[in-house]
């Protein structure tokens, strides 16, 4: 038996708790001192959280000044933590979210996601609906709201925005560094559930610079409603028109059909061709509105004159194994009324005494088959062969514009030839200077524009003419051969007014049912557009008194 | 007043240290006085319970110990089969947690029981009886469910065991109803949240939002406070809410955060003063019962520093029960200072 009170087992004891007691401190000294370092880290990893500030848009201007397009304050509404089902009820209520929407949501829970965007970009109308449902759940983020007040209108110009409120399309892709500024950085300390504790600045925003266009909104939405009549009336899938000054500004560039810029993620699933800018993609061939370059080359290189005649064939040329008509026999024509009347034998005898390379040339100063370089994405080249893969015919029928393609805004800058004494201007939106080069001369230029008065006044193109002022055009109509048939590019090139030209006109439409020569289909739609230019520079009949 | 000239100074002092600790701990964990007005009044209720044991004749306690013992089981018995977590009881205006009562009746019980039965080691018939009298309101309490404070009552038997002895027989009979116990606990009796404490214990990275996060927060929280800590103003691991029952259970990994290695250092070195003079009380006692008595009491309060402190570092699995005199709250605390100052009683009585 041992003694009791047993001085040995207190001892035992002490022993035991040192022990315990060391092997704790040795334990802290690993967590504090050794692994110091690497716990830090770990707290401030899961409190702080680095999120980018959006910088505000700079806001696109017409020429005038209107407005375009604008970011105005808004919010983002996300959740901390994930929903239950009553809430995502009463939150669908307000905000009429989809099924699929508040599933995607979920996956992202599942996935072990904290932090989930609910709704983007709400003004604070929403918010405050959001807010008096009482979930503490939901947290808001200042954000900017891209808004296009005019819908439609120049839509294709402008472009829109992404949910990241980066530019998707228009101007607003091209000049997106612009326009978009520098995004900032802040820190925001949160605690365990996810609030927000204090949130500091790191990096500024820097804000977009605004923006001015060479456009007229008034000018778009007379280009706008002329051409989606006109192209409507004849059940065209396409079309496009453009205004332009002189200088190659570009007043106006319609393009049929157009979407909703504050819509654009829905248009662009659904009707991803309403998205096209018809006016700098559309590839067609150009048909006898060519014929003011065959013209222009041929009074230029001299091998025509002015007051020469023409020998029309009856309206007949055997070009290789095919015979090329007119749409009427034409015999004898002057020099002009071969444009006025746009007969393609005329057309082919005058192109015939160019060289295929000095023709082909021609084409290409005034810029056919090139990019224009306008600062809008998704323009295309088109297609203007080189001389040494020409058939013996392909002249023939390049200089009835068939066999080769072009795009709308390329026949606008080749009228600008004519309408500005001989120089070829760069189309642009966004005002500067741009050198210009010179295609043919003034002379040249002149006598040209005369003829293609001639066009509107008493030719193919009479129903373009506003009878009290004048102006001058070309008509043209193009086959096209599909599988589905005979189809038609219907179009028409103008200056406006005659004779001292301050705008230049093309109109492009696609594929129409019914009446398909330029001259009954695109001529009006010219027509309409200078009624309005008319009135909004008051340019009225000089009375003689 | 005799009597309480002859309490222990320094253990009193260790364990009043050790409350200001706490209350700083308290004050870091949320961000201000809000809890600490309470538990300031707590403290004093506290040591007036413990100036009262110690003047108290503990003999008497122990001859009134079945008593309490019975009144312990008799409170125990409906709230394990009350159904849902419930550990708590009102008295008067206090809530109190029964099972903490059982940390100082059970041992006057046993006390009692040993009384004329001193033998070395430890006979099967009283091996199997002072089983039963720990084990009853163990399973009792077990049944709340509040494995926590049945965890501490385990403290109890480990004094028995180092102060008797146990023959070689037994010691295997023990251990062998141990892990069936151990098994069939596993298997019938634990909760699947009780379970995934023990499993991610094993495999922290197998559950790292559930019971594995505390340990893991508490961790980033003693590491990241580093040598000298971040003081009482910085946003604390607890103040940011990532810290579960930071002003409770876990109020050593607030400590460690705020006052660092140096501050954790300090509470080490209270502790050990603490129970330096606890366990070197045995060396005045005479009687054997006294000598018992404080085995069974400071072994608890040991038990519960050591085991509290090795969860929060994260070197045994999370099982919920405060840190003696630093946690925040009331029962625990004045069950520790009812016990010390039994302990004290002890002294203050050993000539009569």
């Amino acid at each position: 038996m041992r003694p009791f009170p047993d001085r040995k087992v207190a001892t035992g004891l002490k022993w035991f708790l040192s022990f315990w007691a060391a092997l704790l401190i040795l334990r802290l000294g690993e967590l504090q001192i050794l692994k110091h370092d690497v716990f830090s880290k770990m707290k401030l990893r899961q409190v702080r959280v680095l999120k980018t500030i959006e910088p505000r848009r700079g806001t696109i201007y017409d020429r005038e000044g209107r407005i375009l397009a604008i970011s105005v304050p808004a919010w983002s509404a996300y959740a901390r933590r994930a929903l239950s089902d009553q809430e995502f009820e009463k939150l669908r209520k307000v905000l009429g979210l989809s099924r699929s929407q508040i599933k995607v949501m979920k996956k992202r829970w599942e996935k072990g996601n904290r932090f989930t965007w609910i709704k983007r970009k709400i003004l604070e109308e929403e918010k405050r609906k959001i807010q008096a449902l009482g979930i503490d759940k939901i947290g808001f983020l200042p954000d900017f709201r891209r808004v296009y007040p005019h819908k439609h209108v120049a839509s294709h110009i402008v472009g829109a925005v992404g949910v990241d409120g980066k530019g998707l399309w228009g101007i607003e892709l091209s000049r997106e560094g612009f326009l978009g500024g520098r995004p900032g950085k802040m820190e925001i300390l949160r605690d365990a559930k996810g609030y927000p504790l204090d949130i500091t600045v790191k990096k500024a925003p820097v804000p977009g610079r605004d923006l001015h266009l060479t456009l007229d909104l008034s000018i778009q939405r007379a280009a706008e409603r002329a051409l989606f009549q006109g192209a409507k009336a004849v059940k065209a899938p396409r079309a496009a028109a453009i205004v332009m000054n002189l200088q190659g500004e570009v007043l106006a560039m319609a393009s049929y059909p157009s979407f909703d810029p504050n819509q654009f993620s829905r248009e662009f699933a659904h009707h991803p061709e309403r998205i096209r800018n018809n006016a700098i993609s559309m590839v067609y061939e150009p048909g006898s509105t060519v014929k003011f370059v065959d013209m222009a080359a041929a009074l230029q290189e001299g091998k025509v004159k002015l007051g020469e005649r023409i020998d029309c064939g009856g309206g007949k040329i055997r070009i290789g194994k095919t015979i090329i008509r007119d749409h009427r026999p034409y015999y004898i024509l002057s020099l002009s009324d071969v444009l006025v009347h746009s007969s393609n034998v005329g057309a082919i005898r005058i192109t015939q005494r160019l060289s295929n390379e000095k023709f082909y040339n021609y084409l290409k100063a005034f810029h056919l088959g090139e990019k224009t370089g306008i600062e809008l994405p998704g323009e295309e080249k088109g297609w203007v062969p080189q001389p040494r893969l020409w058939h013996p015919t392909t002249k023939a029928y390049f200089s009835i514009g068939q066999g080769f393609a072009v795009t709308p805004i390329q026949m606008a800058a080749a009228v600008g030839v004519i309408a500005d004494g001989g120089v070829w201007r760069k189309p642009h939106l966004i005002p500067g200077d741009f050198p210009g080069h010179r295609v043919i001369s003034k002379e040249v230029s002149s006598t040209v524009l005369r003829m293609m008065r001639g066009v509107v006044e008493r030719g193919t193109g009479r129903l373009a003419s506003l009878s009290w002022i004048g102006a001058a055009g070309k008509t043209g109509t193009a086959e096209k051969i599909t599988p589905k048939g005979r189809k038609y590019t219907s179009s028409f090139v103008g200056a406006f007014p005659y004779p001292a030209p301050e705008y230049v006109i093309a109109v492009v439409v696609d594929e129409p049912k019914g009446k398909h020569y330029g001259g009954e289909v695109a001529a009006p739609i010219f027509r309409e557009i200078t009624l309005f230019l008319a009135e909004k520079n008051k340019l009225y009949p000089v009375v003689m008194k | 007043m005799r009597r309480l000239r002859e309490i222990d100074r320094w253990m009193l002092a260790s364990a009043l240290a050790l409350n200001a600790m706490g209350l700083l701990g308290i004050w870091a964990s949320k961000a201000g006085p809000f809890l600490v007005r309470g538990q300031i009044l707590r403290i004093f209720l506290s040591l007036a319970a413990f100036f009262l044991f110690s003047m108290f004749n503990y003999r008497k306690l122990i001859k009134l110990s079945p008593w309490f013992y019975a009144g312990l089981l008799a409170v125990l018995f409906p709230l394990a089969f009350r159904g849902g977590v419930s550990s708590w009881l009102k008295l008067g205006v206090f809530w109190f947690q029964p099972s903490e009562a059982g940390k100082f009746i059970i041992p006057l019980f046993l006390v009692w029981f040993f009384r004329r039965r001193y033998e070395f080691p430890v006979s099967f018939k009283n091996l199997m009886i002072s089983g039963l009298i720990v084990l009853l309101p163990m399973g009792l309490v077990a049944l709340q469910p509040d494995l926590g404070t049945a965890f501490v009552y385990l403290s109890f038997p480990l004094a028995l065991y180092m102060v008797f002895g146990l023959k070689k027989w037994m010691r295997r009979l023990i251990a062998i109803s141990a892990i069936l116990a151990a098994v069939v606990g596993w298997f019938y009796f634990l909760e699947d949240y009780q379970k995934r404490r023990i499993t991610s214990f094993i495999h922290p990275s197998s559950d790292p939002t559930g019971s594995a996060y505390q340990v893991y927060q508490a961790k980033i929280s003693i590491g990241s406070g580093g040598l000298k800590g971040k003081g009482l103003k910085e946003m604390t691991q607890a103040k940011l809410r990532f810290l579960p029952a930071a002003h409770t259970d876990f109020i050593f990994a607030v400590v460690g955060e705020s006052f660092g290695f140096l501050g954790v250092l300090v509470v080490l070195l209270l502790y050990s003063m603490l129970f330096f003079r606890i366990f070197s009380a045995v060396e005045y006692l005479v009687e054997e019962e006294a000598v018992l008595l404080v085995y069974l009491l400071g072994g608890w309060l040991a038990f519960q520093t050591v085991f509290n402190l090795l969860i929060a570092v994260g070197l045994f699995p999370v099982t919920g029960f405060p840190l003696p005199f630093l946690s925040y709250g009331g029962s625990n605390l004045l069950a520790s200072y009812i016990s010390l100052g039994i302990i004290n009683s002890t002294l203050a009585w050993r000539w009569e």
